[in-house]
């Protein structure tokens, strides 16, 4: 491969035709490149008098950030196809990189477009790529990829397979809705999002745009939508009182009555809050005989009111 | 019967291609492209291809053999185990079931029969040597209905020859077919036991594709029965919806219309639970299905189980219909805790369960 230095103005960018990374450059690679340029070539193919960027996306981002005119490029030589060079692509990324769900649906779509059998991306890529070696998973991610408006909060939230598959199952309208709202939620509250919207669309027979136009649920989306992520936990725990109403309403009932116990100080009360063990534990801490006397007296009479028999009512409900 | 419909080809492992029972299966399916493999990989490979591997894995025939045949029945740890034993002659299954654990348990398993099944008098020497229990019971249908591929292989009358005059020692054949022709024509075994898994119609309907209708499957229990054989009911699992009780009763009322009690060996309970894997496999193959919709809790193994004061209620429930036809006693759970277990059997005095809980030790 010709090492060269090439004008930044002469990549066009616009074309994406190899690019499958999903992240930013990170402060780090802003200053390095700001401060001595690019030190590792990027690689580029010429095509009609200019350079389409094959890898280096986060270094050109960079250095364009930096302001510089110049950078080395390492020339694909004529000849290589469009899968030939891909493949150098992914595989110079491949022993760094953690891909996220978001870029393999992107790698896979590449070689698919690139003219790989989807045999072939079966047997030899997939089980790399740490997913299912299965039609179905091409299936998956290819109809994940054709959702570009989508891949930055999939990228961001780190799904699984799992995830990708039931928002795939939502219609084109509750998709937008579910990825607008996406990013008052961490990556754990993501996925149980849109499981639990799953099961309510199911459910109520209702689209997701009719569930979240809810009393209830409605000012709290209008929150998250005027950029007040903290309304997120307050959905997640609408949500979920909605899809697990028994057992929600039995703990709101446990814990109440757990503060009408009066316990010793320094002890601490503890139950099972799926509800399948029906014991308490209790935590007492004790620095001294005198203290564990006085505590477990304190306990002792309190076990004399009726509270602790209504708990383990409630307990063995 | 009905799945040979759907077959779509037959691999036979080179092993056994010369076997008797290959050439009869192949007899019985003359039409079918015949595939010689050297491996299951072969046939996976093939699978991995396939839009819907699960639906796929039933339309192939897998003719094979297996080393072992016997293993403990994986009761979920933290569960009161019935000390069931499998006898695994099958893998995988034609019936599609939308609650079906061997949608997630099996990974590109093709419909299997292990031809060899004469190598299993050996092993049941050995472990009918090795047991100390009072009570054994063995069963064929963990990793597939006992029946559904039977007119193929003559595993039941096979297997209950073998079982024959071993007291106490129980061979159950667990289906959701009304297939027991062969059974109907050697002389009942006291200690062979046709089981029918039970539903209510709707959920028969909506959730059992290709299994025997509920009318179908009393029917055959009762000429089962009737011919002189001990006969097992299993609810499981028991969906949780909005008219569970009435519908159950009903299928109850029905069971107990044609089956006399004194046929019946044992009655198990089971809710529906599932692991997190089977939800998402089943959601994407029975987008209709609402089962796993419904209020759930991640219980001590991981798995999905409606909350405990649902299965509670639901048991008791089941458990007073039964006793109204005096049959409280056939009753036992299955997969479930011992706090499930206290509030459906009861303390005795000393606030310990009940004793003997399972039916067949009383």
């Amino acid at each position: 491969m010709e090492l060269r230095r090439i004008n930044l103005g002469d990549i066009k960018l616009e074309n994406r035709r190899y690019k499958f990374t999903l992240d930013e450059p990170s402060r780090k690679l802003l200053t390095s490149i700001r401060e001595s340029g690019i030190t590792e070539p990027v690689k580029v193919k010429t095509e009609e008098g200019g350079y389409i960027l094959a890898s280096g996306w986060k270094r050109v981002a960079a250095a364009l950030a930096a302001g510089l005119k110049e950078i080395p490029a390492q020339i694909f030589p004529g000849g290589l196809t469009d899968l030939n060079i891909f493949k150098l692509v992914f595989f110079e990324n491949y022993p760094q990189e953690d891909f996220s769900l978001a870029e393999k649906a992107l790698i896979i779509k590449k070689f698919l477009e690139f003219g790989l059998k989807s045999e072939k991306l079966i047997r030899e890529f997939l089980p790399g790529l740490e997913l299912p070696p299965e039609r179905q998973t091409i299936d998956v991610l290819n109809r994940l990829s054709d959702l570009d408006w989508a891949l930055p909060e999939v990228h961001r939230g780190r799904w699984k397979l799992a995830t990708a598959r039931l928002f795939l199952a939502f219609p084109p309208e509750g998709q937008r809705l579910i990825i607008n709202l996406a990013g008052a939620f961490n990556h754990n509250q993501q996925a149980e999002f849109i499981d639990l919207l799953f099961t309510l669309q199911q459910r109520q027979e209702k689209e997701i745009t009719a569930i979240l136009a809810e009393r209830e649920i409605e000012p709290l989306v209008q929150e998250i939508r005027g950029k007040k992520p903290q309304a997120g936990d307050r959905l997640m725990t609408v949500l979920r009182e909605r899809v697990n109403p028994l057992v929600n309403q039995i703990n709101r009932e446990i814990r109440q009555k757990i503060k009408q116990i009066d316990l010793p100080e320094k002890c601490c009360l503890s139950y099972d809050k799926s509800l399948e063990k029906t014991f308490v534990s209790l935590n007492l801490m004790a620095g001294t005989e005198e203290e564990l006397v006085a505590a477990v007296s304190h306990l002792s009479n309190s076990l004399k009111t009726d509270q602790w028999s209504s708990l383990f009512r409630l307990l063995g409900k | 019967m009905f799945w040979f419909k759907q077959l779509k080809k037959i691999y036979v492992d080179r092993q056994v291609k010369n076997s008797a029972l290959v050439k009869k299966i192949l007899d019985h399916l003359p039409n079918l492209p015949v595939r010689i493999v050297s491996s299951l990989e072969e046939i996976q490979d093939e699978l991995r291809l396939a839009p819907d591997p699960v639906s796929e894995s039933k339309r192939m025939l897998f003719l094979t053999r297996e080393k072992y045949f016997i293993r403990p029945c994986p009761c979920t740890p933290g569960c009161v185990s019935c000390d069931y034993w499998t006898l695994d002659l099958n893998l995988n299954c034609p019936l599609d079931c939308s609650y079906c654990i061997l949608q997630a348990y099996f990974n590109h398993q093709p419909l299997t029969i292990a031809v060899n099944q004469e190598e299993i008098k050996k092993e049941l020497e050995v472990f009918f040597s090795r047991q100390n229990k009072s009570v054994i019971r063995l069963g064929t249908g963990e990793l597939g209905d006992s029946l559904a591929l039977d007119s193929l292989t003559g595993q039941a009358v096979f297997l209950a020859g073998l079982l024959k005059g071993r007291k106490r020692s129980f061979l159950e054949l667990k289906t959701k077919t009304a297939y027991v022709e062969p059974l109907i024509e050697i002389s009942p075994s006291e200690n062979l036991v046709l089981s029918w898994s039970l539903n209510t119609k709707r959920i028969i309907n909506s959730e059992e594709a290709g299994s025997a209708s509920l009318e179908e499957r009393l029917a055959t229990a009762a000429r089962a029965a009737k011919y002189g054989y001990k006969v097992g009911f299993h609810f499981d699992p028991i969906i949780y919806y909005s008219t569970w009780e009435k519908d159950y009763e009903e299928v109850i009322e029905e069971l107990f219309k044609q089956v006399p009690v004194e046929a019946i060996a044992w009655v198990s309970l089971g809710t529906l639970r599932f692991p997190a894997k089977l939800k998402e496999i089943a959601r994407a193959r029975f987008p209709h299905s609402l089962i796993y919709e419904a209020e759930f809790i991640q219980s001590w193994d991981g798995k999905f189980r409606y909350p405990r004061p649902v299965r509670v209620k639901v048991y008791k429930r089941i458990k007073e219909i039964f006793e109204t036809h005096n049959s409280g006693d056939r009753l036992y759970l299955c997969m479930e805790s011992s706090e499930v277990w206290r509030d459906f059997k009861g303390q005795n005095k000393k606030g310990k369960p009940e004793a003997s809980p399972f039916p067949w030790l009383i």
